[in-house]
């Protein structure tokens, strides 16, 4: 076997890195990444109007037909919002776009007009029928499954490629981390800090066998409307950007749509995070605004500064 | 799980044959009717000493025995076609209700089955109820060491 490598590239909206314990193996990892990228972004991208998600919106409470990729990714999204009793939830959409995260964050530039804060309907209102491959959605929902999808493109992106090519995966989409098949000899070294790509330097190193990371953080994807500087994990129950005791949140757990579901459900807990996340087992680190750090079940120590 | 969910894939993919083995019991009954109505359309064999025929209710030669005895011929034979008709019929539809459940019975399945992306069965594989933990706790890493610099922040 030789020694790892990777590779980026662009996807959903942000780098997609997939390294591999098997050099040899790097260029169909790129493939298995690249086809789930465009799998997931067909299916599940809000602003792509040709994809199965603007179809299912367009539709006006009416059933339509779902690829198996849809079915999953809206499944995810329930079960992620049966987990956080509704705090991420995928009938965000519409209080996402009023607010202003109405395209691609890259083509969002400043606008005079107000943002405009609504709650989300219940997601109780979404419906997915497995046997007859469909789903539905009440008229007045939008769907926005950012949060899940991408996760789950890791997830099997990773899975997929590892029993493919027989070696150790990592797939990172926008800092949203999967690990599958065995790993290197000492673990694979992800830095955890605020933002993915522009690390402070106070981040923490750590070693990960296997399992998902996620990490979300108010600190990225921002947009200004009017004078105001909103961010994109809304509270469902308010329409409004969380404005908790959290900045950053990272959680490891045995995938990444776990982990991507608790870190966001625990920005939008506020005080009570650490105990929700400690009762579910969930090794988490939790960053103040004013960057004290957390950590939770069995997270490790951050080293004594020198 | 994957034990469970493998057989409940098995007993899934052989619905058809359990459907045509249903069928094949059933046609096998109806046939066996028929050949049970063919039976009682036999006349009953006359014993060589009696060769006008006896009444086989009073033991009497008489024209009136002979005429009862033609009479209820006649209507065996009516009642057996009746019966024929009748025992052809359910097995004919017996056939083809089996026919008919097996094609669909082989055409769900096979939908299921269908290009790779929707090889998923027709029921995914349920999420666990609660959210899991890692197999493996994460560990600090060693100063220095060597990184290709993953980074965990938000996206």
């Amino acid at each position: 076997m030789s020694a790892p490598a990777f590779a980026s590239l662009r996807g959903l909206g942000t780098t997609a890195t997939i390294a591999v314990t098997d050099a040899a193996a790097l260029s169909e990892a790129i493939d298995v990444l690249e086809r789930w990228l465009e799998e997931i972004d067909a299916s599940c991208s809000r602003f792509r109007p040709d994809s199965e998600l603007s179809a299912l919106s367009a539709a006006a409470g009416a059933e339509i037909e779902a690829s198996e990729t849809l079915l999953a990714a809206v499944e995810a999204a329930l079960r992620a919002a049966r987990l956080t009793d509704g705090l991420v939830t995928p009938a965000v959409g519409r209080s996402l776009r009023l607010a202003g995260y109405d395209r691609d964050l890259a083509s969002i530039g400043p606008s005079a007009r107000p943002a405009r804060l609504v709650p989300a309907p219940g997601w109780r209102g979404i419906a997915v029928d497995r046997r007859r491959r469909t789903v539905r959605v009440q008229p007045g929902v939008e769907l926005d499954l950012g949060a899940t999808a991408k996760a789950l493109a890791a997830d099997r992106a990773a899975t997929e490629a590892a029993e493919t090519l027989g070696c150790g995966v990592l797939v990172s989409l926008g800092g949203d981390i999967r690990i599958a098949g065995p790993a290197p000899l000492a673990g694979w070294r992800v830095d955890v800090d605020d933002a993915h790509d522009a690390l402070t330097g106070r981040a923490q190193a750590l070693l990960l066998q296997t399992g998902g990371l996620a990490t979300s953080s108010t600190t990225t994807r921002r947009w200004r409307r009017d004078s105001r500087e909103l961010h994109h994990i809304l509270d469902p129950r308010t329409g409004a950007p969380a404005a908790g005791p959290w900045r950053t949140v990272a959680v490891a757990a045995a995938t990444c749509v776990d982990a991507n579901t608790a870190s966001t459900a625990a920005i939008l807990l506020g005080e009570r995070a650490p105990a929700w996340l400690a009762e579910r087992n969930l090794p988490a680190r939790l960053v103040r605004r004013d960057g004290f750090v957390i950590p939770v079940a069995g997270w490790p120590e951050e080293p004594k500064a020198a | 799980m994957e034990r469970a969910l493998s057989m409940a894939l098995v007993v899934a993919d052989s619905r058809p044959l359990v459907v045509g083995a249903l069928g094949l019991v059933a046609a096998a009954a109806g046939a066996v009717a028929i050949l049970a109505a063919r039976g009682g359309e036999r006349e009953p064999e006359r014993p060589p000493s009696d060769p006008v025929g006896r009444d086989s209710f009073s033991g009497r030669d008489t024209i009136y025995g002979r005429a009862s005895s033609s009479a209820r011929s006649a209507m065996r034979r009516r009642l057996s076609r009746v019966t024929w008709l009748v025992g052809i019929g359910a097995g004919a539809v017996t056939v083809l209700i089996a026919a008919l459940l097996a094609t669909t019975a082989g055409s769900t399945s096979q939908g299921a089955t269908s290009s790779p992306v929707e090889q998923a069965p027709s029921e995914a594989v349920p999420e666990p109820d609660e959210l899991q933990p890692p197999s493996s706790l994460p560990e600090s890493a060693p100063d220095g060491g060597s990184s290709f610099g993953f980074g965990s922040g938000g996206s």
